[in-house]
């Protein structure tokens, strides 16, 4: 089967790529454009590490094909941080010790930001039913709830 | 003389006995000692750490023994 | 030692490794490539008990795309030989016929042969066409199955190892048994007024870590092989292909990439001789990435358990003897973790009578690996359980009973040592001040406590420290770093140095670039190569000092080391201008040559760590689904190096032992093959599903380790079945012996 052409945007950049057109956009991310950021925890859509941004909406990348995202715009958790200057998403996540061995981070950060973008003040229980879908082995969970409440209200005073 | 004390794991090798008083310097002569005494408990006691003194030895023949030093044998413990 | 003052030890630095782990940069085990890469992948049985009549790999070999074909016959055929005691045991022969099946599949899953090819779909498809000729056995699938007389048998040549008199006769599906026992246990019991008893059924549950096994295998023209893998160990991968593969092991390098969890379940191999096989037939590089289904049916989850548990108690809630029959199931060989389940069991107590036998089954399920604390969670609910139904049975405040029977220092503990320093008191003193304790309840709440312990393993570590001419330091470990183990280390090198976190970069080496290391687990790597770490900071300080001397011309001695800066003692106060390690640094080349300090050491078992847990569970009556509402882990650390992670071990292992006990257990099907082997039916806890975990750090100082620190990370998942089954018993009236406690199973009871 001949190769799929797919012009998109990823992190605010026009890219392009030859895909299969079965390929899901985890793998082209992955294994075709070197974007490992992107994490595979399941490929069933169930773990959240593979969490990116298509035109503004939170999926699972390993549930959308590739080619699906022809002509759209793609947000990784590599284009999180602007330059040197963490989100401070990241910077919470670093100071509350959110994370353990990291490789659910990602996800969650791609998706605590979408949550965000949202709902600039969540409840905990908020943020808890949002991230339900990502999954974490390590923490428990707690400190990644603090962390995303405590970057909620510093970006809260920020732009207040 | 060290005391050694075998678990009921191992007393169907020691004929039953629960403790020896051995005058021995170190664990590896001790091993020896209790080779000799009680033939074929070293393959029992070649997959058990020695626990000195409250401390657990994986694999340390030439750990000391004092004339006080109470001597258990017990399961190798790795962990998660 | 409890002195002592700290300045970086007990701080929350940020970690080293943390920027690239938020930002993605981090490579964990698949994000690995090498140049001119194969795909491998695995064709596995459909069957979990057969023997392997033939293989016919030519229709794949034909595939285009297709660079390499793999079947068990084509490894080494090893000669079993058992190694080690309780759930540390390995059989070489086992592990290399778990990576591939040589005559006999052993579960649904097993993997059977292996093929490398340009792309994964390729080899996927190729591995699905080799043709294997099976004649089907009976799957033995639980522990009373396996223990009949009329069992089928997986390996006729198995010997039981242990306590076994007598033996049995004849084949058996027993691979091992341990005892214990004290004191006179009829006689114990005769003298109790209460006496409780139940049997306890725990499933085969996974680790979950989140990111799955995966290895690079490459090998260089010399016949060197490096290995890119996700691992607990770097040396153990590089130790233990080499036995499968019957190589020198010094010809393989490991390097460790960045580790996606593990909890034990990464402390053994399944892809990496397979690799190095494929990459060697091929002669080029080979990448295996394992699925989550995969990681499910073939990888190593903990076992499920059958304890058949008595207690005795006075009336003032002495407790006076306990009787514990275990069945651990091994899966598919030998080795499951009964012997520390048995040595934890009592371990909270002093049971004057006790006799406890732990058996170590094989079933036709996955060989099981380590998880968290192995063996004890499962013991720990069933003795903890019945704790908990004295205390009620005798009115007692479940807190005091257990305070009344805590062990101290001095006492012995069940599997036959004395105790030193510990801190179980501390935590159930702490968990009964603790306002938690004290918090009203509310309709259909229950709250249940429970205690535990673990050891912490010592064995082999090893480190570097060296200098760089700014001052800074590298520390260099053979640990991967799972849970911030990098920002431990340097805090210890900053304490010893005196020089800021920052200063200081802490390194993951490969095999190649430092002594050897044994595995990050057994909560050893803070203790044992913490230490190693400490020990090669002072090598480096004692360094310093001797440039100092040597600059000002005075003796050793008349050089102190106080905050990262040589300063004249001894009588010599007051002769020279201190030297900050910035300057000594700076003239390392003229004062010798560079710094380096070098430890490597095999530390003792460190002292065990206890816990104590409370918590509150609601129980929908309409539903039968349950919800912990609150949760409080209270752990003596010994002393916390960085108390934000050792508050994430505690958070952690209580989330790991609470979807343990509320939802998580293998389903298999009669033929033995799992049916819930993805995220969606194999029920881990969520976000939602769970409070904050509260936490309170103990420091009862281990006298081990130079700064008191004990081992932290497995302890937490010991006390959470029994917490929790408690906590349902509060809420429902109903004492649960078998889990999960999932929504069907507790409306069935609450109904019945």
């Amino acid at each position: 089967m001949p190769k799929t052409h797919v012009e998109t945007t990823i992190n605010g950049e026009p890219q392009e790529f030859l895909c299969e057109p079965s390929e899901s956009l985890l793998a082209a991310l992955r294994d075709g454009l070197g974007l490992t950021g992107t994490k595979e925890g399941c490929t069933t859509g169930d773990c959240g590490a593979c969490s990116v941004m298509l035109d503004g909406r939170l999926v699972p990348s390993c549930m959308v094909l590739a080619p699906e995202a022809i002509g759209r715009s793609i947000e990784t958790i590599e284009g999180v941080a602007q330059g040197d200057s963490l989100h401070p998403l990241q910077q919470k996540f670093l100071e509350h010790a959110a994370l353990q061995c990291g490789v659910c981070t990602p996800g969650f950060i791609v998706a605590a930001k979408a949550l965000l973008e949202r709902n600039p003040d969540p409840s905990e229980e908020e943020t808890r039913y949002w991230l339900a879908g990502n999954l974490c082995r390590c923490t428990g969970y707690d400190k990644i709830i603090r962390a995303v409440l405590d970057a909620a209200a510093e970006m809260r005073e920020a732009t207040a | 003389m060290a005391q050694v004390h075998f678990g009921s794991g191992l007393q169907p090798h020691t004929g039953g006995v629960e403790r020896i008083d051995l005058d021995v310097p170190r664990v590896r002569e001790m091993l020896q000692e209790l080779a000799e005494r009680y033939p074929g408990i070293e393959v029992q006691l070649e997959q058990m750490a020695v626990a000195v003194d409250g401390q657990i030895y994986n694999d340390a023949p030439y750990q000391k023994l004092a004339p006080t030093s109470e001597v258990h044998f017990v399961p190798k413990i790795g962990g998660g | 030692m409890s002195e002592r003052k700290f300045k970086y030890v007990g701080t929350r630095p940020i970690r080293h490794d943390g920027v690239d782990k938020v930002t993605g940069r981090a490579n964990f085990g698949a994000d690995f490539d090498a140049p001119g890469m194969l795909h491998g992948a695995l064709l596995r049985s459909p069957h979990a008990h057969a023997r392997i009549l033939s293989v016919d790999t030519r229709a794949a070999e034909a595939v285009a795309g297709v660079k390499a074909v793999l079947t068990g016959q084509e490894l080494p055929k090893l000669q079993s030989m058992w190694m080690g005691g309780a759930e540390g045991g390995i059989d070489f022969r086992d592990i290399a016929e778990n990576c591939l099946a040589r005559d006999k599949v052993l579960y649904h899953g097993h993997a059977v042969a292996a093929v490398a090819a340009t792309t994964p779909e390729i080899a996927l498809q190729a591995a699905r066409m080799i043709e294997v000729e099976y004649e089907e056995l009976t799957p033995v699938l639980d522990l009373e199955a396996a223990v009949a007389s009329d069992a089928p048998i997986l390996h006729d040549d198995l010997q039981p190892i242990g306590a076994t008199d007598p033996l049995p006769e004849g084949p058996t599906n027993i691979a091992g048994r341990v005892e214990f026992s004290r004191g006179d246990v009829d006689a114990g019991f005769a003298e109790a007024d209460v006496v409780v008893e139940r049997e306890f059924r725990t499933q085969m549950v996974h680790q979950g870590y989140i990111e799955p096994h995966a290895c690079v295998a490459r090998i260089g023209e010399d016949d060197q092989v490096v290995v890119w893998c996700t691992t607990q160990g770097g040396f153990a991968v590089k130790n233990y292909s080499a036995m499968v593969l019957q190589m020198d092991p010094a010809k393989i390098k490991v390097i460790s990439s960045e580790i996606g969890g593990g909890f034990g379940g990464k402390t053994t191999i399944y892809l990496e001789p397979v690799a190095i096989a494929l990459a060697r037939k091929a002669r080029r590089p080979v990448k295996m990435v394992m699925s989550r289904e995969e990681v499910f049916r073939a990888t190593g989850p903990t076992s499920g358990t059958i304890v058949r548990a008595e207690l005795g108690a006075k009336r003032d809630g002495t407790l006076v003897a306990g009787r514990l029959s275990m069945f651990y199931e091994a899966g598919a060989y030998r080795g499951s973790p009964a012997g520390p389940g048995a040595m934890c069991a009592f371990g909270s107590y002093k049971i004057p009578n006790f006799y406890i036998e732990a058996h170590d089954v094989v079933v036709n399920k996955p060989k099981v690996a380590a998880y968290r604390a192995p063996g004890a969670p499962m013991s720990t609910f069933a003795t903890e359980s019945l704790v908990d139904e004295l205390a009620r049975e005798l009115g007692l405040d479940p807190i005091e009973m257990r305070l009344h029977n805590a062990v101290d220092e001095g006492d012995q503990a069940p599997y036959g040592p004395v105790y030193g320093p510990i801190g179980l008191r501390e935590t159930l003193e702490a968990a009964r001040s603790h306002p938690h304790y004290k918090a009203p309840l509310g309709q259909n709440q229950g709250r249940g406590i429970a205690c535990g312990f673990w050891f912490n393993a010592g064995m082999s570590s090893s480190a570097n420290v060296s200098l760089h001419a700014d001052g800074s330091a590298v520390v260099a470990t053979g640990n991967p770093d799972i849970g911030g183990s990098r920002a431990a280390q340097a805090q210890m090198v900053s304490e010893e140095l005196g020089i800021p976190v920052e200063r200081v970069r802490p390194v993951v080496a490969d095999t190649d670039s430092v002594g050897y290391t044994d595995m990050t687990g057994g909560s050893r790597v803070c203790f044992a190569t913490g230490m190693a770490v400490i020990q090669a900071s002072r090598d480096v300080v004692d360094q310093l000092r001797a440039r100092a001397a040597q600059i000002w011309g005075v003796e050793l001695d008349s050089v102190a080391w106080e905050d990262g800066r040589a300063l004249p003692a001894n009588g010599a106060e007051g002769d020279h201008e201190p030297l900050p390690i910035e300057e000594l640094a700076q003239q390392m080349g003229r004062t010798g040559g560079p710094i380096v300090g070098k430890a490597s050491l095999t530390a003792p078992m460190a002292g065990p760590g206890f816990a104590t847990h409370l918590c509150d569970l609601e129980v929908d009556p309409e539903t039968g689904a349950s919800r912990v509402v609150r949760y409080t882990a209270i752990q003596d650390a010994g002393k916390a190096v960085h108390p934000g992670y050792v508050e994430g071990q505690y958070q952690g292992g209580s989330a790991q032992g609470i979807g343990w006990a509320l939802n998580e257990e293998y389903i298999f099907d009669e033929r033995g093959e799992m049916e819930n082997p993805g995220f969606l039916d194999y029920r881990m806890p969520v976000a939602s599903d769970l409070p904050m975990i509260d936490t309170v750090i103990v420091e009862v100082p281990n006298p081990l380790h130079p700064y008191g620190v004990r081992g932290v990370g497995e302890t937490p998942i010991v006390p959470p079945l029994a917490a929790v089954a408690n906590a349902m018993r509060g809420a429902t009236g109903v004492r649960f012996t078998v889990l999960p406690m999932s929504p069907p199973r507790v409306l069935e009871a609450i109904d019945a």
